[in-house]
């Protein structure tokens, strides 16, 4: 059994509460834009299903290359140029839940030493595969917030996690919107504190 | 039809490609190395699924990014590191489906000229000018490049050639 056995649960649970978040919304309010200066629902989902991609490739760089460089990407602009609104809410569920099984069937067969295999990544600099995942199973949460923050705005139900699930979103990190779409800099936020904070 | 929606399409149709080739395969035949030297079935659509979620990266950098520079991963490691041999071929191919129908909605989304966009491309050949259209064609070439393969490995286990 890998000793991060229940660091991969909580990764492989990741998509269902995304999965929740979404639960009833229609494409209209998808596509809908309830708190101004910020994503919609559909382009948080588009984002987490490039950093889904992203991510994993990086995992599997760090299990196999020595010390790789990992290059970032501008996600704002992502958002704004790869047609996020064109894409569809279920495909992207299902990419981003086949991403994280996938890679989770890796992550339990590694060996304990791979943990503190190292990458470059060219906005938080050294990162060993362990603070990957950390970031990893944080980032979903950190979301869906957001998402429950355009439900309340557009009128709708809270989701269920957040009524059922609350423990889950317990340990998310203390970034605050700062009242623009681009997030590069809530992510970084994100990934400190959950790594010092909650995991370490 | 325009030459980018011909494109797409035949993007789209690399995971039916690949799905025949290996269709009638049991675990056994998928995991033999019938070809001495090369690599298994199995290995083989792991690299195709592994490559593409790096291609489908490539493909939004340079569709997204002011000409990115983009470096060829360093694969050596990639089969026995990754575990291609303990993976799952359902959900490799669903993986590939999924991501070629994400990656299609962008190009479908894009203007023509954005084909014509370009990247720096630091190759194991050196370093060269890559459109987005020269990845896209490349990308498409390569299911139907290790299906061959894949042909070569039934015929040695004595399997019927995949229609």
């Amino acid at each position: 059994m890998s000793v991060h056995s229940k660091l991969i649960d909580d990764y492989l649970a990741g998509p269902r509460l995304l999965r929740q978040a979404v639960s009833g919304m229609s494409q209209e309010q998808l596509l809908a834009r309830p708190v101004p200066g910020k994503w919609t629902t559909m382009e948080v989902v588009c984002h987490l299903a490039d950093s889904e991609q992203s991510w994993a490739h990086r995992m599997k760089r760090i299990i196999a290359e020595e010390r790789p460089l990992l290059i970032g990407y501008d996600e704002s602009h992502f958002a704004k140029t790869l047609f996020y609104h064109e894409h569809d809410v279920a495909e992207e569920l299902a990419l981003i839940e086949q991403t994280r099984a996938q890679m989770a069937k890796i992550l339990r067969k590694v060996p304990s030493s791979a943990w503190d295999r190292t990458g470059i990544h060219t906005e938080r600099g050294l990162i060993t595969l362990k603070e990957m995942l950390d970031v990893e199973v944080a980032h979903i949460p950190h979301h869906v917030r957001f998402i429950e923050e355009k439900r309340r705005a557009l009128g709708l139900r809270a989701s269920k996690q957040q009524v059922g699930n609350g423990h889950l979103l317990g340990f998310l990190p203390l970034c605050r919107p700062v009242g623009t779409v681009r997030c590069a800099q809530q992510h970084r936020k994100t990934s400190i504190t959950a790594t010092i904070g909650h995991f370490r | 039809m325009s030459e980018t929606s011909k494109l797409i399409d035949d993007y789209l149709a690399g995971p039916t490609i690949l799905r025949k080739a290996v269709a009638g395969m049991t675990r056994e035949h998928l995991r033999a190395k019938p070809v001495p030297g090369k690599w298994s079935t199995l290995e083989v659509v792991c690299h195709l699924v592994d490559m593409d979620i790096v291609y489908a990266d490539r493909l939004k950098r340079v569709a997204a990014e002011d000409k990115p520079e983009i470096w060829n991963a360093d694969e050596e490691r990639y089969a026995s590191a990754l575990r291609y041999d303990q993976r799952d071929i359902d959900e490799e191919l669903a993986l590939l489906d999924l991501t070629r129908k994400h990656v299609a909605r962008i190009l479908a989304a894009l203007p023509i000229e954005a084909f014509r966009r370009t990247a720096t491309h630091h190759g194991p050949k050196g370093t060269e000018t890559r459109t987005l259209e020269k990845y896209l064609t490349l990308i498409i070439g390569h299911i139907p490049h290790h299906t061959k393969f894949i042909q070569e490995k039934r015929k040695a286990l004595g399997l019927a050639e995949a229609k």
